[in-house]
């Protein structure tokens, strides 16, 4: 069964999950975005929009974020949201290190 | 249970034959069509209250400048009745889960599945939400034009 496809082209059902997605990120429900993208990335893992608001979502649940794939991806249209999610991560990686330091003194 | 909502026509403007307006007594018992914002005509957007203020998330607005209207807030997943193609989407998480082993393979496409679920729910519950509000004013509009057939 062939997928009906919408004017510009696009799956309806990655419509719905692009759709979804952006939802949960935009109501800050990071958790429930971080795992539904997770899942539409197995359906679409070329998707380049879905896989960079996974990674965003990463960053924000404290999940591995891979930086390197991230500086490859980066381009001139996506570079405010790649250099965004970056941002976060290091935020919050350097959140975590420094509680590890103030809860194990030495 | 989805196509009966569908068929309802819920979340699309009502056409109203002309000649059914004759029957009508009380102007504001036609519900108002809503547009949205850029959809207004000039004299519409002159006459509108000023549009409300939410506080801009610098976050959001990186979010939609990056994906654009058309898969955010232009997204039929948040207008209309998106049910149909959000079961397309479970459908389609669920063939793939199966083509996974069984276990943990297939713990993260359940947990996304679960996701669309909600949203299903929550959508459902809307749109009965909607529907119950049409279907009181047309009694309550009877009620008012008729008030000695209840005595």
């Amino acid at each position: 069964m062939r997928p009906k496809r919408t004017a510009d082209g696009m799956q309806p059902e990655l419509l719905t999950a692009l759709g979804l997605v952006w939802g949960h990120l935009n109501a800050y429900q990071y958790e429930a975005a971080f795992e539904l993208s997770a899942g539409c990335l197995q359906l679409w893992p070329e998707h380049e929009k879905l896989r960079l608001m996974h990674d965003l979502a990463a960053a924000e649940v404290l999940e591995p974020v891979d930086h390197q794939r991230l500086r490859a991806m980066r381009r001139t249209d996506n570079a405010a949201w790649v250099d965004l999610v970056l941002r976060r991560a290091q935020y919050q990686l350097h959140n975590r290190v420094q509680g590890e330091l103030t809860g194990e003194p030495q | 249970m989805n196509a009966r909502i569908n068929s309802a026509g819920i979340g699309r403007p009502q056409s109203l034959d002309p000649a059914e307006l004759a029957e009508i007594h009380s102007v504001d018992a036609v519900a108002p069509l809503q547009k949205s914002r850029p959809l207004l005509s000039e004299e519409e957007e002159a006459i509108s209250l000023p549009a409300m203020e939410l506080p801009v998330d610098p976050l959001q607005l990186a979010l939609k400048q990056f994906l654009g209207p058309a898969l955010t807030s232009d997204n039929p997943v948040w207008k209309g009745d998106p049910v149909p193609s959000m079961r397309g989407l479970q459908r389609m998480m669920v063939e793939h889960s199966l083509g996974l082993a069984e276990g943990p393979a297939r713990t993260p496409m359940m947990a996304a599945l679960r996701h669309v679920e909600m949203a299903v729910q929550m959508r459902l519950r809307w749109l009965q939400m909607k529907r119950s509000e049409t279907e009181s004013t047309i009694v309550e509009g009877e009620a008012q034009d008729a008030p000695e057939k209840n005595r």
